[in-house]
């Protein structure tokens, strides 16, 4: 699997190119997330914009990652796609995330206030 | 119209890939997107579920696919030659503030009850049949809900 990596201000930003999120990558996919842990990052975002469809195996791997984040540490699932955000409410893993529709609006949000703490997608898609 | 399919898949997750590609492409023009997603997920859960854990019973080796589409209603049945299993396990409660305590897998069964209207198990000595209905939402009302939004 190929992933990408960028930053917007405090945030590494993570793009898989890949259209699916399922059990046949899900274990690589957590290890590339967790290797770009490895630096002490703790503000990271996910850019979901590539992948159509998320099964639980991916999801287990963000939640995986997730709880191997540093005390304070931030995961931002950005632009999620119909199907993703389909599993993110069925599993209400929704409230657990930071969801942001636009990568973009990280960006925005920074720079008028800093995103918020808090793992509640609302106020970052405000 | 009515449709119907029988696919005879190895126990892999690639297998598991090309599955949902036939599946798609049978429901792409029926119910909405997001009904469609949902059936979708749903399917994948339980291949996969078949795909890692379906020949560890001594039945059949292969998993054996039925679709069957009569207007928007969708029926499949996923048969496998697994272990027997219980898909009406109640759930753990999860707490969602506590992050440490989130299970990072065992999502699967209480994703497919959920997306589906029902749920059919049997198991016998060639192994488990699990079947999923799901009446696929008409477009015609989600290009209502959109109107009066």
């Amino acid at each position: 699997m190929e992933l990408t990596t960028s930053r917007i201000g405090p945030w590494k930003v993570l793009t898989p190119k890949v259209e699916r999120l399922d059990a046949s990558v899900a274990e690589d996919f957590k290890a590339m997330l967790l290797s770009a842990l490895a630096d002490g990052t703790r503000n990271l975002v996910v850019h979901l914009g590539n992948v159509r469809f998320m099964d639980s195996s991916g999801l287990g791997s963000l939640v995986y990652v997730r709880q191997r984040m540093e005390a304070g540490g931030r995961l931002c699932l950005a632009e999620p796609q119909l199907e993703v955000a389909t599993i993110l409410r069925l599993t209400h893993l929704d409230k657990v995330f930071l969801v942001c529709e636009k990568v973009s609006s990280l960006r925005e949000a920074e720079d008028a206030h800093g995103v918020p703490s808090t793992s509640n997608a609302a106020e970052v898609r405000a | 119209m009515s449709w119907q399919a029988t696919i005879v898949m190895e126990p892999s997750l690639l297998e598991v890939r090309r599955t949902t590609q036939a599946l798609m492409g049978a429901i792409e023009d029926i119910g909405t997107e997001t009904s469609r997603c949902e059936l979708e997920l749903a399917f994948v859960e339980a291949c996969t579920n078949s795909a890692k854990h379906g020949s560890k019973g001594g039945g059949r080796r292969d998993i054996r696919v039925t679709l069957q589409i009569e207007d928007a209603f969708v029926e499949i049945a996923i048969e496998d030659g697994g272990e027997e299993f219980d898909p009406f396990e109640e759930e753990r409660k999860i707490d969602l503030e506590d992050l440490a305590s989130l299970p990072c897998g065992g999502y699967g069964l209480g994703l497919i009850r959920k997306i589906c209207d029902s749920v059919d198990y049997t198991h016998n000595a060639f192994g488990n049949k699990l079947i999923l209905r799901k009446r696929l939402t008409p477009a015609s009302t989600e290009r209502m809900a959109v109107r009066s939004a």
